[in-house]
């Protein structure tokens, strides 16, 4: 019958680009996929990948042939169009005798295909951009951004070169490798490029490291060259020992002698310094001391060097107070020789809080006067209260410190009256007194 | 299987005769001629009927007025709670031959008719109205183990209240699958008691003339055996029948406790070629099914708790099966349609 013909030949078109839409989104978003695997994992094209589209094809006009429904189905949607009552049914399994039934009109078939092409459509647009895009746009190196970094690192290398305290042939070298870090970092292999940041920060780190230790073992020497010419020209020394404690000046003062003129180098190269010259010698090394002091600071604050070694340095550096040092030398005039005195002058036990190293020797400076007393101090609330649980392990001949900004200025027993015996003062509002009244009637009754 | 189809002059024949029985049903009772109309796709397919209306809408007017027409004999059977079995099918009673010996003989009870009408069937007890079960089903009584056979052809037309009456008793489901239809019979129009008024003094309908012989309506039996059924239509059938099982439909799923049962596909098979055969065709379209469908299947759900809450009916129901079962089984995906192949 022609119009079950007709029928059919319709709804086999519009389910087979219905189907061919599908599978084509399909096949799209999967040929993206492989290519996207095919270009940016191994580096091949994609394009022999279109030739499984027949295979596409083909697929969506068998699906869509299974789609269509059976021949009696068709009849019954047209009898049932058509009003036929069973007959164009009937038609296709006994004879109709007498019976005919007119030409029937072929209804329409109507897909709502939009979500397909739309779907279709997006896929054929993604499979497209990953084929169509440039593979050498893969080969182009992505460079990793380490600008940030090098100039760090390279302030640092200026600062160490700035400061000596690497040649300039190594300052450069490293100067050069940061440059080539700069273009060459590769951002597929990001490993690389931190790892020789790394290794460049931490040479600067010890190259300042071994600068700052440098610094503190020179520091003692000057400190000690210092104590010696204040020694000296205060006449600390017995008469008898100046002799000896020039030879040992001259010895310790060789890292001066670049610095000091020419006159008074040959006055230590002959052990014969004057006082002008030895109080000459001892700015020349406190200008030096203060030389290196700068030059650590400089690298604490490019975050070189830690706090400490500046704070070793500034205790080795510290030459102390003249008075005590002739003092120190009188008292200790016969235990060991003037370099010995001066060394142990040096490692601390000068008057203050600090004693120094454990086996430096016990001075006191002047003597406390019999009739003095500490300044009085307001101690906090809490330090207050722990001094009455305290016990005395040992007397301090320091002042104690304190802060007149932790003075206590009240606490939660300031406005108790005594005898009260609580803490808690609590204010009955007049508005609650009505329901405090009622409270405590209650518990009357 | 047919082998043919009924000829066109065929079917005109008994069409025409079955329309003169429907003509003469609505010139004798006005105002019901969907009623009747059903009324006589029942007696064609051969099927009981179950009337269900409150009292005085011409229930047993009908009845009467049909078997009349049919030219059958009719027995008339008011059902009350106190009657018996025996008192519907019949009983042995002692009897006093010529030769003075006493034998027990069978005396028939109304059941032995063409026509019975069961009147408010649903007063009777349901012992009593169990009786009529193999009387319905196999057109013959068994009693004392004798089984006779009742005249054919055999149609039970009963009318019932409806069950929210006082003093009634529901058919059990097996009695109830046994009525091929159960009609409504609904109150009347304005118009058509003022025509009812106004012709017919003190109500009394016309007296019916016979318009089949029994020989013609076994030749119409035959006619309707001979529509043909074509076999996607009988596929939509047992698929609305499947339907009304599980949770395919909303609203039997959440509603019915108990779908439709086989008897229910073979009787809209039956009702539906009488249909087609009434409206002149030789075979059956899906339109024919869905028109007896609502007859056929509306007491054949049992419907639960829910549906009562709901204030749901087994009409609106099968209202919602039949919008759902797809009748050409096209398969097709949602967003291809094939202008009304898709039944809203």
């Amino acid at each position: 019958m022609r119009a079950v013909t007709s029928l059919e030949k319709r709804l086999t078109a519009v389910l087979y680009v219905r189907q061919l839409l599908i599978w084509l989104a399909f096949w799209c978003i999967a040929l993206g996929v492989a290519g996207l695997i095919a270009r940016f994992a191994f580096g091949v094209s994609a394009w022999w990948l279109i030739a499984s589209l027949p295979i596409v094809v083909a697929g969506a006009a068998l699906h869509a042939r299974r789609m269509r429904p059976s021949r009696d189905a068709l009849l019954a949607l047209l009898d049932a169009e058509a009003n036929c009552g069973g007959l164009l049914m009937a038609s296709a399994s006994v004879p109709m005798g007498a019976w005919s039934v007119e030409d029937v009109r072929v209804p329409r078939v109507h897909w709502t295909g939009r979500r397909h092409v739309v779907m279709a459509a997006l896929a054929a647009v993604f499979a497209a951009a990953v084929l169509l895009t440039p593979l050498h746009a893969r080969q182009t190196k992505q460079t990793l951004d380490v600008r940030r970094d090098a100039d760090q690192l390279q302030k640092r290398v200026d600062l160490l070169r700035e400061e000596q305290v690497i040649p300039d042939a190594r300052a450069q070298a490293m100067t050069a490798a940061i440059e080539t870090l700069r273009r060459e970092a590769d951002a597929e292999d990001p490993a690389k490029a931190w790892e020789t940041l790394d290794s460049m920060a931490e040479a600067t780190a010890q190259a300042a490291r071994e600068a700052g230790e440098d610094a503190l073992r020179r520091g003692e020497q000057l400190t000690r060259a210092e104590a010696m010419a204040m020694a000296l020209s205060d006449s600390a020394l017995e008469p008898s020992k100046v002799a000896e404690g020039m030879k040992d000046l001259a010895k310790e003062s060789e890292n001066l002698l670049s610095d000091l003129p020419a006159s008074l180098r040959e006055a230590i190269a002959k052990d014969s310094l004057t006082q002008e010259q030895l109080e000459h010698l001892a700015a020349a090394a406190g200008m030096k001391k203060g030389q290196l002091r700068s030059t650590l600071n400089k690298l604490r604050q490019a975050g070189l060097l830690d706090p400490k070694t500046l704070r070793q340095f500034d205790d080795a550096a510290n030459a102390g107070d003249r008075k005590d040092l002739a003092r120190f030398l009188r008292q200790n005039a016969n235990r060991g020789s003037f370099s010995t005195q001066i060394g142990q002058w040096c490692q601390g036990g000068k008057p203050g809080r600090d004693r120094g190293r454990g086996d430096a020797p016990m001075f006191f400076g002047e003597d406390a006067e019999e009739n003095g007393k500490f300044r009085e101090q307001t101690l906090p609330a809490a330090a207050a209260a722990t001094l009455n649980e305290s016990r005395v392990v040992a007397v301090s001949a320091a002042e104690p410190e304190g802060n007149d900004s932790q003075r206590s200025a009240g606490g939660a027993l300031t406005s108790v009256q005594a005898g009260s015996g609580s803490a808690i003062t609590p204010v009955v509002l007049p508005r609650h007194r009505a329901t405090v009244e009622r409270f405590f009637e209650r518990k009357k009754q | 299987m047919n082998e043919s189809l009924m000829q066109p002059d065929e079917v005109r024949h008994h069409a025409e005769r079955a329309n003169a029985v429907l003509d003469e049903l609505d010139r004798i009772l006005l105002g019901r001629n969907d009623l009747h109309r059903m009324v006589v796709i029942g007696i064609l397919a051969r099927g009981h009927i179950l009337l269900e209306g409150v009292p005085g809408l011409g229930k047993t007017a009908l009845a009467k007025a049909l078997g009349d027409i049919l030219g059958l004999q009719l027995k008339r059977v008011q059902f009350t709670p106190d009657l018996m079995p025996g008192d519907i099918l019949g009983t042995n009673i002692l009897q006093e031959t010529s030769g003075g010996q006493r034998t027990f003989q069978f005396q028939p009870g109304p059941v032995f008719t063409n026509v019975l009408l069961a009147d408010e069937i649903n007063r009777a007890s349901p012992k009593t109205q169990s009786a009529l079960l193999e009387a319905m089903q196999e057109r013959a009584v068994t009693m004392f183990g004798v089984t006779r056979a009742l005249p054919s052809p055999f149609f039970v037309l009963a009318s019932q209240n409806p069950i929210e009456f006082e003093g009634t008793y529901p058919l059990p489901e097996a009695q109830i699958d046994r009525f091929l239809f159960k009609l409504q019979v609904l109150g009347l129009d304005a118009d058509v008691l003022d025509e009812i008024i106004s012709t017919r003094r003190r109500g009394e309908p016309p007296e019916p003339r016979a318009r089949l012989t029994p020989a013609d309506l076994d030749e119409l039996f035959a006619a309707v055996d001979r529509v043909f059924l074509p076999r996607a239509v009988s596929r939509y059938i047992a698929r609305l029948v499947a339907a009304t099982h599980g949770n395919a439909v909303e609203t039997i799923g959440k509603y019915v406790s108990l779908g439709a049962s086989p008897r229910a596909a073979i009787a809209l098979a039956e009702a539906g070629r009488a249909q087609a055969l009434l409206s002149g065709r030789p075979s059956v379209g899906f339109e024919d099914v869905r028109r007896v469908a609502h007859a056929v299947m509306n007491h054949r759900l049992i419907l639960n708790y829910r549906a009562r809450l709901d204030g749901v009916h087994a009409h609106q129901i099968l209202d919602g099966l039949l919008g759902s079962v797809d009748e050409t089984e096209m398969n097709l995906p949602d967003d291809v349609v094939v202008r009304g192949s898709a039944r809203a």
